[in-house]
């Protein structure tokens, strides 16, 4: 007898049932037993029971569906960042940056996002600046650039300056003692904003006076110092 | 006696379990019977080789069942199923016991116990030469290789619950169905062989 016979075989012995009466007996003195003379009362699963049951349903290829999310959310942050803006499918880069800002919550890492998209806007107007043909086209995507860039380097300037020191220093008329280190730390940083603020300004310079890729570099390099 | 109510949509194993586990609705015990009896009872028939004893057993699983779901027990499980596959494996061992002491019935003689009519049916079924190995044979097959036997081919479970009702990993089981199978399948070829 080879493998799939017995395993038929196996499977016909499903018809081998329990005699009807014998159920329909034992049921019912199952039900007496049970219940116990007692009346029934009819159950209702509340809502939150009902949803709970459904949301088991319906989420049970979540790690699947997680991973495939994930999977073309990478994919498509890495896919767009080559998108040139006179594309149609300029929109998908549009919405991936959003999504990266979104899912980004510390300050200083989205300052850092933002620099890298108004470094990104000075490479695409370099671009369309040095490949489009049709002057008016050029002009209106280099406006739409402009502004964008002008966006992303106020906000980029405004988490900066949200940026500050998150150890409390002890004033003299609470302990009686300061520290030498008390003070540095503050100047420090307020130097390091000065330094980004020129920094921004000088780009924005450089991208007003259609050098592109030298705005695109200098917030590169103030991206890299930003810590 | 109140009358079965049809399961709703949301898929009626869940929800009867549901309606035992948080609010040990008597009516939906009722309904679980209607929906696992036969299969339970098959089990047992199987592990047991008598009708008789079959029904006495699925009796016990069922009450025991509905004691330890009133003794709010059910807690810690999330199907209904794997439970009462429990509770009849450990009731057949209770009655392999129980009837060792009154030297009445052993795994070696149940084929010779077994109910005549329900060998008839079974001989109609699948033919009396492999009704012949089931009835007398599976019962020298290793206890974990009987179960896995009759749930997954007989009764048609899958792996993961029988990884759950025998407490093992589904790797453990699909080990032991392979294992199991072979060694039905020798005992088979030795029916063969001998006529």
């Amino acid at each position: 007898m080879t493998e799939r016979e017995l395993v038929k075989n196996l499977s016909a012995l499903q018809s081998v049932r329990p005699n009807r009466d014998w159920v329909k007996r034992n049921r019912e003195v199952l039900s007496y037993q049970i219940f116990n003379g007692a009346e029934y009362t009819e159950t209702h699963l509340s809502f939150y029971e009902r949803f709970s049951l459904i949301s088991k349903r319906v989420l049970q290829p979540t790690p699947i569906a997680a991973l495939i999310a994930i999977f073309l959310l990478v994919g498509g942050v890495f896919a767009s960042k080559n998108i040139p803006a006179d594309s149609p499918l300029y929109i998908a880069k549009t919405i991936s940056e959003r999504a990266q800002l979104a899912a980004t919550f510390d300050e200083t890492a989205k300052a850092r996002l933002n620099l890298e998209f108004a470094s990104q806007r000075a490479a695409e107007a370099q671009q369309i600046n040095t490949n489009s043909e049709d002057q008016q086209a050029k002009n209106n995507q280099l406006q739409q650039l402009s502004s964008n860039f002008k966006q992303e380097i106020d906000s980029a300037r405004a988490r900066i300056s949200k940026i500050k020191p998150t150890t409390p220093n002890a004033t003299p008329d609470d302990s009686g003692v300061v520290s030498a280190q008390s003070g540095k730390d503050d100047k420090g940083i307020q130097v390091k904003l000065q330094t980004t603020e020129q920094g921004l300004q000088e780009a924005e310079k450089l991208f007003n006076a259609k050098d592109y890729n030298g705005a695109a570099t200098k917030l590169n390099e103030l991206g890299q110092t930003l810590q | 006696m109140n009358k079965p109510k049809k399961s709703s949509i949301f898929g009626g194993e869940q929800v009867l379990f549901l309606r035992l586990k948080k609010h040990k609705d008597k009516q939906a015990f009722i309904e679980s019977y209607d929906l696992y009896i036969e299969q339970i009872y098959r089990f047992v028939y199987f592990k047991i080789g008598s009708k008789e004893d079959a029904e006495d057993i699925t009796s016990q699983v069922f009450l025991k069942c509905w004691n330890y779901i009133y003794e709010g027990n059910l807690l810690s499980h999330d199907t209904l199923k794997p439970l009462l596959y429990k509770i009849a494996r450990n009731t057949v061992i209770d009655h392999y016991r129980s009837s060792k002491d009154k030297q009445n019935v052993s795994l070696e003689n149940a084929a010779e116990l077994s109910d005549e009519k329900q060998n008839l049916e079974l001989g109609l079924a699948v033919g009396m030469d492999f009704q012949k190995i089931i009835s007398e044979k599976l019962p020298l097959l290793k206890e974990e290789y009987r179960d896995v036997i009759i749930l997954r081919f007989i009764n048609e479970l899958s792996v993961s619950e029988i990884a759950k009702i025998l407490s093992k990993t589904s790797g453990n089981v699909r080990v032991l169905i392979h294992r199991a199978l072979q060694s039905l399948q020798g005992i088979a070829e030795d029916s063969e062989d001998i006529k």
